[in-house]
């Protein structure tokens, strides 16, 4: 079938697009979309529907499409469930329908339609989660459910496109290009205002863009312009949020750099000119292909020059049911309209009339007939209508498509977004947004007419206007909801006597009126349990075209009206937002940012291997020839215990600590005292949190009197940065300044027996013992450049740590490198040095989890006595105090090389149930003492444990290790090596 | 959501960092049951409230923000500490 | 590449803050800027004077880019009992975005305000650029400047040279 082009419509001579649907070379036109172009080549059988596999054309013009949703693209750009309505028509575009197999016309699935009676609302939940096959049966069951049930399948390869996000400002934003949007952002242009107007669609100008003459759309379009308004078209407004902040998806056709682009726009206003969108209502097989909205029919008509059939009906509860009869008439097509009410609107039915338009008063349909191939519209049984959706066959009518109006639902979300809960408005039979933070105008606050939409549009810019005191000129008045000649009728559902009809409610997800009148039976009576017992509302166009059918079914259940039941929330996004737009760039390369230390680029020429920490990337072990981790962090380790190593500490926190009072500020945040450190020393401290647990170890250094640095570790280094600034806003009585410079010192440290050597060969000044004894700081050059140099260890061994201006980098690197290589030393990683301080007992991360105490650590001579300090208070704690706190030991497998992680939970022998003694915190391959060893906590700790076995037991491994408790310092206990 | 820094003006929730309700702390020689009210037993409040929020990634600068935890409603802004609220002069507050 | 933008990297040089304790705060500021021949700027704007570039990082935090000396003669007098200084610009880094889409670039990585009206010549913002604390300054023409820390100017160099591709 082809031929539904209308000769002489808006598209003609427009260029050809070629596109294909399900593999099938099609043509449509620069200007369609694919719902518009599947029509014009007589495209009826667009997909199958959600449960019962029924048949589904098109059925809208707009983001309310039920039916149409179809798959675009292929491979890793695969998409899919976009509604054919708001698929631009680009060259290329490759498109097939989804939920059918074997074929579309041919489904398997359909036999869901017979045993419908068993698939109704909440089938799945008595089934397989009753007390009979109970949810075995469920896990069985559900992988034929959910292959027979559902949607498109999103492709599985990563997005080869790219999304970008994009901050905007504005003044005004106003949603949606229409005739009161247009006039909105003029007015507000006008008053000086800074406006954007987003629009959904690839054009702008909604309501006008079905206008027979586009003579008003041109002269907008111009105004807009020269007005200075940013347009945005393919935008659409998708969620409002606090403080007038607007997510905007922005399409970009296809072909160029970036697929989608999220903006966020904080606005000091944000006006709703979003429309509003047509509702059908409920009759017998209401779902076939070829029955569509009366509104849609008319744009497409109208806007793409496409006839939704040859013979059409339009049925209509309302006055806008004559628009679309009349245009589908001067289209030239033979139009039937039923019009529910026994009073029709006089002008328009005269119109109608004499464009040819068939006029049947009091008329419903009750049943649409099917026949045609794919199940699609070939008639109707028509009903006289008594009034409340109460008809009598009376006779039937041939058509091939079938427009329905049931009335209009304004388009409230952004308003209800806003927490402007809608209005239900007994008069206009419509939700009417409330008055909030949103600006709601024309359609989207019930306004029904051309000239009332313009007016309601300027007085909303002007409200904008006056709000941000750029307008002094006086309030314009706004029309109130309304414009329809004659009442709209409230038929909601089509019952004739004695027939059964199968009408639906929500068609995307199959949800008929009887499942709703089967959620009031079984108690789900109000809109948020209705909704989840029937999933109504639920599918991907939330209930746009559903909810209102849906909540007056549940009303006449109940004998209430739809006031009383109210509605369920709005939230965003309005429509689907593909989830790359929120991905943005941050993906790939860009997922998160690296920070890399000024020493990145000579470790790598050195061979490094690097590993993420946080966001760091730090040196992790240095391999020579085919080396893996283990060999070469193990070598790494030896070379420090046996000769010099030279490692990467950039990514410590440093914290400048100025002011007379800088040494009081320290007392206060460390746990040991910290007031009595001398110029030019350095001291190990610990900081609690208020609670009282260990919160973060460092070193102090005294650089003058009222000059302290500070190092924290590279995984708290913000925490503490945050800990210092937040206490220091506590106590302003302190004369104290914290700059954070953590980026302003690049840092080595040099360790090993050989360490003074191989520092002397490059250090400017005196390092002996005298000079800089331990925890001696200098200031000095080092291999030419200036620097800091601090006796300092973490490894157990006679260590300085050298820091320099990062831009000294190098010149300190290629020094102290080639000075310990020099020594029979070289560079080490961020393994090795962890091996090294678990053989010394050294706590980091690890172990300072958040849980533990110094005396958990083995440490409470940290905390001093003599004087007060944060965490202090809450120190003494009863349970704090109690001797089977777990605390750090040291273990060791009993059989030599058996496998063991950090993790695994540590037992008595014979008790092996519960949260256990403790658990392993660290495990490493000791080189120097050629045995695995490992740092945990045990009830206890070493006083009741000492030389005792423990179970280490793994039950995500699945393996029980049996361990020896011996002394957490497994190397040089008396520290001969640090001080030798 | 939007805060509003009395340095920067209004910004976005993300450039700002939480930290609990602005409230008096105890003294570091405060006794044990005083601290436990502080640490262990906050008040929830309800609508109107003062918070202690941190512009950072941004400036730094403590604020504490008087605001509606259900409207989210901002009612105002001040420093936190407070010898830097005296030296902000008003031609100086952007928000 | 007239109609973009373009990236370079590259080091800070020396920037200075100094804090004040709040009680001298106000004099403080008036002396800094006195040094440099000008008005303290108000918080947002910056003062340009003798190479160097002189702004308000917090309500009694100052921040010197640029000039001779260490610390440059401006704030050479500041001691213990007026307040702190130190010396940040060893590591940041400077992103220079050049060409009339500097801002359009800039827009994809910080949520400022970059309207002509709202960032005018010579204005100044803190902001957070994916976690990370920057500092953006409008530079000459359309240009701006980004003062990021030097652990993440090479992908934050990287990020914004990816932008100004799509904006070429």
């Amino acid at each position: 079938m082809s031929g539904f082009r209308l000769g002489g419509g808006p598209l003609d001579g427009a260029e050809a697009v070629a596109f294909r649907w399900r593999g099938r070379e099609m043509t449509g036109l620069r200007g369609d979309t694919l719902a518009s172009a599947l029509m014009a080549g007589g495209v009826r059988l667009v997909g199958r529907s959600f449960k019962y596999h029924r048949p589904r054309g098109i059925m809208s013009a707009g983001e309310e499409e039920a039916g149409a949703l179809v798959t675009l693209g292929e491979g890793a750009r695969r998409t899919p469930n976009l509604k054919a309505p708001v698929v631009e028509l680009e060259p290329g575009l490759a498109a097939a329908p989804q939920n059918c197999w074997p074929s579309l016309e041919m489904d398997a699935g359909a036999v869901n339609g017979l045993l419908s009676p068993f698939f109704a609302a909440g089938f799945y939940y008595k089934t397989f989660m009753g007390p009979f096959g109970g949810t075995r049966a469920w896990m069985f069951f559900e992988r034929f459910i959910r292959r027979a049930a559902g949607l498109g399948a999103a492709s599985e390869a990563p997005d080869p496109d790219l999304y970008e996000q994009v901050h905007g400002h504005c003044d005004v934003l106003v949603a949606g290009s229409g005739p009161a949007g247009i006039a909105a952002a003029l007015e507000a242009a006008e008053a000086g205002l800074d406006v954007v107007l987003a629009e959904q669609d690839f054009e702008t100008g909604g309501d006008l863009l079905a206008d027979r003459d586009r003579s008003a759309l041109g002269a907008a379009r111009e105004a807009l312009a020269a007005a200075g308004v940013r347009v945005m078209t393919r935008a659409m407004v998708f969620g409002v949020y606090d403080h007038g902040v607007a997510g905007i998806a922005e399409r970009l056709p296809a072909g160029g750099a970036v697929r989608e682009r999220l903006h966020v726009m904080r606005c000091a206003r944000i006006v709703s000119a979003t429309g509003a969108i047509e509702r059908p209502f409920v009759f017998g097989d209401n779902d076939r292909p070829g029955v569509m909205g009366a509104e849609a029919a008319r744009v497409y008509v109208r806007r793409f020059g496409v006839a939704p059939g040859r013979r059409v009906a339009v049925a209509t509860t309302n006055d806008s049911g004559y628009a679309a009869a009349l245009a589908m008439a001067e289209a030239g097509l033979r139009v039937t309209l039923l019009d529910s009410r026994e009073r029709a609107p006089e002008a328009a039915a005269a119109a109608a009339a004499e464009a040819g338009v068939e006029v049947m008063r009091e008329a419903v349909p009750v049943r649409a007939l099917g026949g045609m191939p794919g199940g699609a519209v070939r008639g109707l049984v028509v009903g006289r209508h008594a009034g409340g959706g109460r008809a009598r066959p009376v006779s039937r009518l041939d058509v091939d498509a079938l427009a329905v109006s049931g009335g209009w639902s304004p388009t409230v979300h952004l308003s209800s977004q806003a927490r402007a809960r809608p209005v239900w408005s007994e008069d206009q039979l419509s939700f009417l947004p409330a008055p909030g933070e949103v600006i709601a105008c024309g359609s989207a606050a019930g306004v029904w007419t051309r000239e009332g939409c313009e007016a309601s549009g300027r007085a909303a810019g002007r409200e904008a206007a006056r709000g941000l005191k750029a307008s002094r000129k006086k309030a314009l008045e706004a029309p109130e909801a309304g414009g329809w000649e004659v009442a709209p009728d409230a038929v909601w559902e089509v019952s004739a006597k004695g027939r059964k009809l199968k009408g639906f409610v929500d068609p995307m997800h199959d949800v008929t009126a009887e499942d709703i009148r089967l959620a009031h039976r079984e108690g789900f009576e109000r809109p948020e349990h209705m909704k989840r017992y029937t999933t109504l509302g639920m599918a991907t166009d939330q209930g746009k075209v559903g909810n209102v059918v849906g909540l007056a079914v549940m009303g006449a259940a109940q004998g209430a009206g739809i006031e009383a039941l109210g509605t369920t929330t709005f939230r965003p996004p309005y429509a689907p937002v593909s989830l790359g737009v929120f991905a943005g760039e941050h993906a790939g390369a860009d997922w998160a940012p690296v920070r890399r230390t000024p020493f990145h680029a000579m470790a790598d020429a050195a061979g490094a291997v690097f590993v993420d920490a946080g966001r760091w990337k730090r040196s992790w072990y240095l391999p020579r020839g085919q080396e893996g981790l283990r060999a070469a962090s193990m070598r790494e380790a030896a070379m420090v215990r046996e000769t010099v190593g030279v490692c990467d500490v950039s990514t410590l926190g440093k914290f400048r600590v100025q002011g007379p009072d800088a040494a009081e500020f320290l007392d206060r945040v460390y746990s040991n005292l910290m007031s009595s450190l001398p110029v030019g020393k350095a001291r190990y401290g610990f900081m609690l949190r208020e609670d009282g647990m260990v919160f973060d170890d460092g070193t102090v250094w005294r650089l003058g009197e009222a000059d302290f640095l500070v190092t924290a570790t590279t995984g708290h280094a913000e925490h503490v940065e945050a800990h210092l600034s937040r206490w220091r806003v506590r106590w302003p009585e302190l004369k104290v300044a914290v700059a954070d410079v953590t980026e302003a010192w690049a840092g080595l440290a040099v360790a090993g027996p050989r360490a003074r050597e191989a520092l002397g060969r490059v250090a400017g000044g005196d390092i002996s013992d005298d000079a800089l004894p331990f925890l001696g700081v200098r200031e000095m050059e080092v291999a030419g450049v200036p620097a800091m140099v601090a006796r300092i260890s973490f490894s157990g061994e006679r260590a300085f740590e050298v820091y320099a201006r990062p831009a000294d980098a190098e010149a300190l690197w290629d020094g102290l490198v080639g000075a310990a290589e020099a020594e029979g030393g070289g560079p080490y990683g961020l393994e090795a040095l962890d091996l090294l301080r678990v053989e010394k007992g050294h706590v980091t991360g690890r172990e300072i989890d958040g849980r533990l105490t110094l005396a958990d650590l083995g440490m409470p001579g940290m905390a001093s006595r003599r004087k007060d300090f944060i965490g202090k208070a809450l120190l003494g704690r009863e349970g704090l105090a109690d001797g089977n706190r777990p605390r750090l030991v040291g273990l060791r497998p009993a059989e030599a090389g058996a496998e063991v992680q950090a993790g695994a939970l540590l037992y008595a022998p014979g008790e092996e149930t519960g949260f256990g003694l403790g658990h392993v915190s660290s495990i490493a391959d000791s080189p120097h003492l050629g045995a695995r060893i490992a740092l945990g906590f045990v009830r206890g700790g070493l006083e009741r444990w000492d030389g005792r076995m423990v179970m280490a037991k793994d039950p995500t491994a699945g393996r029980d290790v049996k361990m020896t408790v011996v002394s957490p310092v497994f190397v040089d206990p008396e520290g001969e090596r640090l001080h030798g | 959501m939007r805060l509003p820094c009395p340095l920067c003006g209004w910004r976005d929730e993300g450039e700002f960092a939480f930290e609990g309700p602005a409230m008096d702390w105890p003294s570091l020689d405060a006794p044990e049951a005083e601290w436990v009210e502080a640490v262990f037993l906050r008040e929830q409040p309800r609508g109107r409230t003062e918070e202690l929020w941190r512009h950072a990634p941004g400036c730094g600068t403590w604020l504490v923000i008087e605001r509606d935890n259900v409207s989210h409603e901002v009612h105002g802004a001040r420093l936190a500490r407070p010898g830097e609220e005296k030296a902000l002069l008003k031609k100086d507050r952007r928000a | 590449m007239a109609e973009g933008v373009s990236v370079k990297l590259r080091p800070a040089g020396p920037l200075w803050e100094a804090e004040f304790w709040p009680g001298a705060a106000k004099a403080g500021a008036a002396r800094i800027a006195g040094a440099l021949d000008g008005e303290p700027p108000a918080p947002g704007a910056s003062l340009v004077a003798g190479g160097a570039r002189l702004w308000r990082a917090g309500p009694v935090r100052w921040r010197l880019w640029g000039g001779e000396g260490a610390p440059p003669e401006a704030l050479a007098w500041i001691g213990p009992e007026e307040g702190a200084v130190a010396e940040l610009g060893r590591g940041l880094a400077c992103l220079e975005l050049r060409g009339p889409a500097a801002r359009e670039a800039l827009a994809r990585a910080v949520a400022l305000d970059l309207r002509e009206a709202a960032f005018p010549e010579g204005a100044v913002a803190a902001a957070g650029y994916r976690g990370a604390a920057v500092t953006v300054l409008r530079a000459e023409g359309d240009g701006c400047d980004l003062l990021v820390p030097l652990s993440y100017a090479e992908s934050f160099a990287g990020a914004l040279e990816r932008i100004a591709l799509r904006l070429r």
